[in-house]
């Protein structure tokens, strides 16, 4: 069994119980399925996260699972056996596709069609996988970076970019009112689920100040001056001291801000905003905001550093999505300069980091 | 897909203020903690402010203000918006109720592919 872990926010520190219903005592219970099995490594999917990339993995263990046909039964929840569901019997009116297939069928098939997740392939989904419940007023954190979830299958994989996500595969997911889910780290988080995902609580990929969400790009720091990731705002000019342009923001959907100038001294650029066709593949985080500039010495500066970017999140269910809650990908703030070295110059602010990317895909209910 | 007064946020973050010799300015706001554009920094004594991230009707950060002539220092940029991307059967968008941004193209709707 793998644990996602609670966070205490007071001290960070991250406690290592382990279940796949949190409460807010931080018991640990089981909540299986009727009829399915118990498993907590369910589908076979229990791969250490492979630095070459887990589909293949993925593929192969769900084949292996038992599972019927793979991606079939992943995709259809089980209705392709209604193969001749729905026919009027003794009537050859061809295939009639069974009212129970949320997607429709193929013109010439009463197979229902399936759901094809975004940017992973969708043979990971696994309908043995066990439920992801967060009660009460629980808050769990996540780190992408390790991708090493105890109560669900996690695994990395790549994206059609050669980067990686980090993928929750689940049943149902349900974060209570009171409850969250803190996700950060180096790779965006896609959650894969072969039933519901309801969000009354809070889940949150967003940054705070220069810290990333996850799979988001860090603002300019002390080199380089410039803000990561796919479009990162610019770091400002120096021409002496009380004359420094601030750092641009980054850029996402939206531009980023250019920064404000100094005297003669040019704010960066903000960075300019991706095209609206992008249909979040690959799946990447927001981009942070230029570093401004200041008195430099020593390997630092007093200038401030750019805000990160939001977090990069997929949700896909082959059943319902449903949120009254929260979901945060937003980006940080830039921070002000400040007088690390004490020269009268406070250095100029950096630029904000731009909000990260939110993919939402579902079944009909 | 239901989304129901759900904030959805992927605003920007704003932009941080400064400070020459007074001291520091502010840093921007995160956007995560607001269900509007993030507010930049407040400047102190004679010094730019952050921009205003991206957020709900504007999608683009507010360029950090800068003050002329010399001796200032500039304001930090307001971070884009983020985009949101909802896939259903239908494309449609749900409905939402707070939602940051809430404008194409950084919400849209597209239909699931289907197998």
């Amino acid at each position: 069994m793998r644990c996602l872990r609670p966070l205490a926010y007071s001290s960070l520190l991250m406690l290592g119980a382990c279940s796949a219903i949190i409460s807010p005592d931080g018991s640990s219970l089981r909540d299986p399925e009727p009829g399915m099995d118990a498993s907590a490594d369910g589908g076979g999917t229990d791969a250490a996260p492979p630095p070459d990339g887990g589909i293949d993995s993925g593929v192969d263990a769900a084949t292996d699972s038992g599972l019927d046909s793979g991606l079939d039964s992943g995709l259809d929840s089980g209705l392709d056996s209604g193969l001749d569901s729905g026919t009027d019997s003794g009537v050859d009116a061809g295939p009639t596709c069974p009212a129970s297939c949320a997607l429709g069928c193929p013109a010439d098939s009463s197979r229902c069609f399936g759901l094809v997740p975004s940017n992973v392939p969708a043979t990971l989904f696994d309908p043995a996988a066990d439920n992801l419940i967060i009660e009460g007023d629980a808050s769990l954190y996540f780190d992408t970076s390790e991708c090493s979830a105890t109560s669900v299958a996690s695994h990395v994989v790549p994206l059609s970019d050669g980067s990686q996500a980090c993928v929750l595969v689940i049943h149902d997911m349900r974060i209570d009112p009171a409850a969250s889910l803190t996700v950060a780290g180096a790779r965006p988080l896609i959650v894969l689920a072969s039933g519901d995902v309801t969000i009354h609580g809070t889940l949150d990929a967003s940054a705070r100040m220069d810290e990333p969400g996850a799979g988001g790009f860090l603002g300019g720091v002390n080199d380089p001056i410039g803000g990561r990731g796919p479009s990162g705002g610019e770091g400002g000019e120096h021409v002496r001291n009380f004359e420094d342009g601030g750092g641009g923001g980054g850029g996402l959907c939206g531009a980023g801000g250019n920064g404000g100038n100094g005297g003669g001294a040019r704010g960066g650029r903000g960075g300019v905003a991706i095209t609206a066709t992008w249909d979040l593949q690959p799946l990447t985080g927001g981009s942070g905001g230029g570093r401004g500039r200041g008195t430099f010495a020593g390997g630092e500066t007093n200038a401030g550093y750019g805000g990160a970017g939001g977090g990069g999140l997929q949700i896909t269910a082959q059943g319902s999505i449903v949120v009254d809650g929260s979901i945060l990908v937003g980006g940080g703030g830039g921070l002000p300069g400040d007088n690390r070295i004490p020269t009268g110059n406070w250095g100029s602010g950096g630029g904000g980091g731009s909000g990260g990317a939110l993919l939402l895909e579902a079944r009909p209910p | 897909m239901n989304v129901v007064s759900a904030l959805l946020d992927a605003a920007g973050g704003g932009g941080g203020a400064i400070g020459d010799s007074g001291g520091a300015g502010g840093p921007g706001m995160d956007g995560r903690d607001t269900s509007d554009r993030a507010a930049g920094g407040a400047p102190i004594g004679t010094v730019g402010a952050g921009g205003l991230g991206g957020g709900a009707a504007v999608l683009a950060g507010d360029p950090g203000e800068g003050v002329m002539p010399s001796p200032v220092n500039g304001g930090g940029g307001g971070g884009g918006a983020g985009c949101i991307l909802v896939r259903n059967a239908d494309g449609a968008l749900p409905v939402v109720g707070t939602l940051t941004p809430s404008i194409a193209p950084a919400y849209r709707a597209m239909p699931v592919v289907r197998r």
